[in-house]
């Protein structure tokens, strides 16, 4: 207990040594935090960046470029091309997203004109939103080829029929029977109310494949009928003009007629204009708008699996509807409209960022927040949907969608279809699903990496048995492998030497961008715990120096007295070991309380110190000061005791 | 003897100690050269961040929910790409490569669309991730897109007759001369985004379908952001207001936003870092030095025993440590600089502060001396 003695009696000098050595420690520990610090900063920022590869459109080669032979580099082979990428080594992982339609209880399903009318397409709404059921008078038949949406040319004849009532469409369908005062706009003449530019629209054509078993046109001039089919408007040519007149020609009977824009008004004028006879001019001229769209309307109909798709009826069809007769009707046929009305694409995503359209900022959040790890891994039922979508039904962060699945399975085409929700496509799966998050995203444009306005996303492991769903690797909208950040470059390369070149493209959200600081990040942290562990290395060489300056005359007279070296060697080593645990414990902790004063100042939570880098740290610091006072103690242990008074003197 | 060499001799007898002082004042000058270097190199590699980061927007309608069909008068296309300057409309001060696309549907050629288009990835089917292409022919280049000029690129196999074609949309025709051909979508003809503006500066015969930018300089983002936000909204399907611009712009800044406050968080620790380090740097040259006076209390107890008086003990006492924190400023800077491989004035202020700091704990140390009581310490040493 010697050397303890030493420090009780002058304990100014222990004091200040330990002082210097806590100082050290905590800039040590400062270094040490700021370094791990910058690697959790770094893992927080990369986490943030998702870098993608999927594929292009490898649209089918021109007849142009067949006959110069340059459709070689559109010739590839998605199956190939995946392989060699899940070889390169720097896929982190790949998103094998599924597409299903679902019903949304209680929902109306957005068909492309759902809002403007001008923007429908049919194409975006085939063949799900557009099953309708009409009740029609047939005024025309005739017998000859008809095509098909697929573009077949087979038997089939024309039907021409008069609209007696709409049975069932989707409400994102313009009321074709809305019988309403026309407006006539006649440009120089201003605005002339009640006199129609074409008439009502009350036909409908049909085009049939179908005939009855004994080979006859199923529909005869003059009888009534319920048709059951998918429902398609003609689209109108539109022009624009300064004024916000729109002035247009019908496709198929190339009549020219006019209305305004309300649109065109409202924002060419550079804002909202109160005026109420143009709120009035707007309405009506909408309700022209949707009749001409009316006029002509084409009909196609189901495969010929399904359920019975006309029917011909006496009287009124509500009561053929509730006859024995419209069974099929009233249980199938029009449920399944209401389905298909009130359904919903759905994508099935372990990483909705890797999509195209979100990775790139062709679409983004506009409320409420991306699903999160615990989202993806738990599968928790929660959703995102378009802001389109949410307006069209009332919808709110927070509310609550119940989906009843069906596997409708999809194409790989530019406007990405699904199928209908069919009885048979039913997966007998019914879940209630939160609404996390609103995104905008292109509403109805057509690209093999764009979905519509109609998508739901949800976390794939959601649904039971997702995982049992087929990859669809060469479906674009539905496959992204996920690279490692910061190997985009790397690994275009290396499938360019893979003989895949142009198979992938790559996005990275601007992560080389934000690598740059991230590297510097990491070295600066780096560079910080070198300072720290310099001065720690002079702090504590300086400290052990001045003390086995202090212990030397001690040491010595304890040898002369007779006391063995090692018991010397321990009550030092014990001794300054006193100084290192004082100075581990306190310089850690000053380095922790001074730092996260720092870090709360600078909002720098992922700076903060990290408690087991604390302790990991104290004890670095106390095995390295224990290590050196060994080394001391043993030097102490060891002092020669003949030597003279003068060289005695070189260790004061 | 002069007052500098007595100062010299006292270090030179006490070689373990200057030494060891030297290295304080040396570790201290140094480190606040180096962590002024970490400093400078992370707001360089932030500069270098801001510099490669696009941000993109894209104006949507006002309620967020459509960006393709907007229908929007070419004339807010035209503020964009500041072609609005003489009326004192423009936003291509904090805005830059535009991408812009109007349609319409043709009467003639029929079954055809005009696509007027800004640059040609402002259609997603000629994008790399579209699969479509351009070919202009020779003496043509994509910067035609952003002129007026009458010019079009028609559909590989289209059916022309001669060098131009004309089309016709309802309201006008117009002859365009073919100057190449595109794999795009087949019904598509593309033309300069401006080739329909008839050159009466009023620009909105054509209204574009997408509209979408980058912010020219990110560090100005928040400027860009509010002119931005005073001719577009931001998109919100909840908001009734009546007077509120007719379309939106979604600026994709998330990850870049979270990202700058991670990096600047770092970069305000960095900085707050610095009075630390010259905090412990004092504290330090303060102990090393009470360390060092201490053992010599009689010797400043002599000088005062042969007529010195306080001020000049003081003054030789303080004259010593300015000469060590001389020589270990000076290696310090060398350190720093054999370290930093570079020198810069704020590393110059900054060792500065490190010797300052070491100094201000040494004269704070050695300034007890003047206190000591002679007669006190001769007769303990008796």
């Amino acid at each position: 207990m010697t050397f303890f003695t030493l420090f009780k009696r002058k304990p100014v000098f222990p004091l200040f040594l330990a002082l210097l050595l806590i100082l050290a420690t905590s800039l040590t520990a400062i270094g040490a935090t700021m370094l791990f610090g910058t690697f959790r900063q770094d893992t927080q920022v990369s986490d943030e960046y998702v870098t993608i590869a999927v594929f292009p459109d490898y649209k089918a080669p021109t007849a142009a470029e067949i006959a110069s032979g340059s459709f070689a580099r559109r010739n590839y082979d998605p199956f190939g091309a995946h392989q060699a990428a899940m070889n390169s080594g720097f896929v982190q992982a790949v998103d094998y997203r599924y597409m299903l339609g679902a019903e949304v209880k209680g929902s109306r399903a957005i068909a492309s004109g759902f809002l403007d009318p001008l923007n429908y397409d049919v194409d975006f709404d085939m063949p799900c939103y557009n099953m309708a059921v009409f009740a029609v008078k047939c005024t025309y038949v005739r017998n000859g080829e008809t095509s098909t949406p697929l573009g077949e040319i087979i038997a089939g004849y024309d039907v021409t029929a008069e609209i007696i009532d709409v049975v069932s469409l989707a409400d994102g369908y313009p009321d074709i029977y809305d019988d309403t005062d026309l407006l006539d706009i006649v440009p120089g003449e201003g605005l002339t109310y009640g006199q129609a530019s074409v008439p009502v629209p009350a036909t409908i054509h049909m085009q049939g494949t179908l005939f009855t078993p004994d080979g006859k046109i199923p529909f005869q001039v003059g009888k009534t009928y319920l048709i059951y089919g998918y429902y398609s408007d003609y689209k109108v040519q539109t022009n624009y003009s300064n004024s916000g007149l729109i002035t247009g020609r019908m496709v198929s009977t190339g009549r020219d007629f006019y209305f305004i824009d309300y649109k065109a008004i409202y924002t060419n004028s550079g804002g909202f204009t109160e005026n109420d006879e143009m709120s009035e001019v707007f309405d009506a001229a909408m309700r022209v708008k949707r009749g001409f769209k009316g006029d002509g309307t084409a009909y196609w109909y189901p495969s010929e699996e399904m359920l019975p798709r006309w029917i011909e009826y006496n009287g009124a069809w509500e009561d053929c509807l509730a006859s024995e007769e419209g069974t099929v009707w009233r249980e199938e046929i029009l449920p399944l409209c209401k389905i298909n009305q009130s359904s919903a694409t759905v994508i099935l995503s372990d990483n909705v960022q890797s999509m195209y359209v979100f990775n790139t900022g062709a679409g983004g959040l506009q409320d409420g927040r991306f699903f999160d790890v615990s989202d993806y891994d738990k599968g928790n039922k929660v959703c995102m949907i378009s802001a389109a979508y949410a307006q069209w039904n009332g919808y709110k962060i927070g509310d609550r969608l119940t989906l009843d699945f069906y596997d409708t399975g999809s194409y790989n085409d530019e406007t990405i279809l699904r199928g209908p929700c069919l009885p048979e496509k039913k997966m007998h799966v019914t879940e209630e699903y939160e609404i996390i998050g609103i995104y905008t995203a292109p509403e109805f444009s057509r690209g093999v990496q764009l979905f519509c306005a109609d998508t739901i996303l949800i976390p794939k492991k959601s649904v039971p048995g997702s995982e049992a769903f087929p990859k669809r690797i060469p479906v674009a909208l539905l496959t992204s492998l996920i690279l490692n950040n910061g190997t985009k470059d790397s690994f275009l390369s290396y499938m360019e030497e893979a003989g895949q070149k142009d198979a992938f493209l790559c996005f990275d959200q601007n992560f080389s961008a934000a690598e740059i600081s991230l590297d510097t990040l990491i070295q600066n942290g780096q560079r910080l715990l070198l300072i720290g562990l310099s001065i720690l290395v002079v702090a504590a060489a300086l400290a052990h120096f001045l003390t086995v300056r202090r212990f030397a005359p001690t040491a010595k007279t304890m040898r002369l007295l007779g006391y063995e070296r090692r018991i010397v060697c321990r009550q030092a080593w014990s001794a300054f070991l006193a100084i290192d645990a004082v100075s581990a414990a306190f310089g850690v902790s000053l380095a922790a309380a001074l730092f996260s004063r720092i870090t709360e100042k600078t909002l720098s939570e992922a700076l903060a110190p990290d408690p087991i880098v604390m302790v990991g740290c104290a004890a670095a610091v106390f095995v390295f000061l224990g290590l050196l006072s060994l080394l001391c103690a043993k030097l102490l242990s060891d002092l020669p005791l003949m030597q003279s008074a003068k060289k005695r003197g070189s260790l004061r | 003897m002069s007052m500098l060499q007595v100062t010299v001799s006292a270090m030179m007898r006490r070689k373990r100690w200057t030494i060891l002082l030297v290295l304080i004042a040396l570790i201290e000058t140094g480190a606040a050269m180096v962590l002024c270097m970490l400093t400078e190199r992370q707001e360089t590699a932030l500069e270098e961040t801001m510099n490669n980061t696009t941000i993109t927007c894209v104006i949507t309608d006002a309620d967020g929910l459509n960006q393709d069909n907007l229908r929007m008068a070419t004339g807010f296309v035209d503020l964009l790409c500041g072609r609005k300057h003489e009326k004192g409309y423009f936003q291509d001060e904090y805005v830059k490569n535009v991408r812009a696309k109007a349609g319409m549907k043709l009467f003639e050629p029929q079954n055809y669309h005009l696509v007027c288009l800004l640059t040609l990835d402002s259609d997603y089917a000629l994008t790399a991730v579209g699969g479509g292409s351009m070919t202009l022919f020779d003496g043509w280049d994509a910067s035609v897109f952003m002129s007026d000029q009458n010019v079009c690129v028609v559909p590989e196999g289209f059916p022309a007759d001669g060098e131009s074609i004309e089309v016709d949309n309802g309201n006008f025709t117009v002859e365009l001369r073919i100057i190449g051909t595109h794999t795009g979508p087949a019904d598509n003809i593309y033309c300069p985004f401006h080739t329909m503006d008839f050159h009466d500066g009023m620009s909105y015969l054509v209204n574009a379908d997408s509209c979408s930018f980058e912010i020219k300089d990110v560090r100005r983002l928040d400027e860009a952001k509010e002119s931005l936000y005073e001719v577009f909204a931001k998109p919100d399907p909840n908001d009734r207001s009546v007077l509120r611009p007719a379309f939106g712009v979604r600026i994709n800044d998330e990850i870049y936003q979270s990202t700058l406050e991670t990096l600047k968080g770092n970069l305000r620790t960095l900085h707050l870092l610095v009075p630390v380090l010259l905090l412990i740097g004092g504290i330090v040259g303060f102990f090393a030095s009470y360390l060092s006076t201490r053992s010599r209390l009689k010797e400043y107890a002599v000088m005062r025993c042969l007529g010195m008086r306080r001020g000049e003990v003081l003054c030789f006492a303080l004259s010593e440590q300015l000469m060590i924190a001389l020589v270990g400023g000076i290696l310090g800077f060398a350190v720093g600089i054999a370290i930093n491989g570079t020198f810069s004035l704020r590393m110059l202020l900054y060792g500065l502060g490190g010797i300052a700091a070491f100094l201000i704990g040494t004269a704070l140390s050695v300034s007890r001396i003047t206190w000591i009581n002679v007669m006190q310490l001769m007769k303990t040493e008796e």
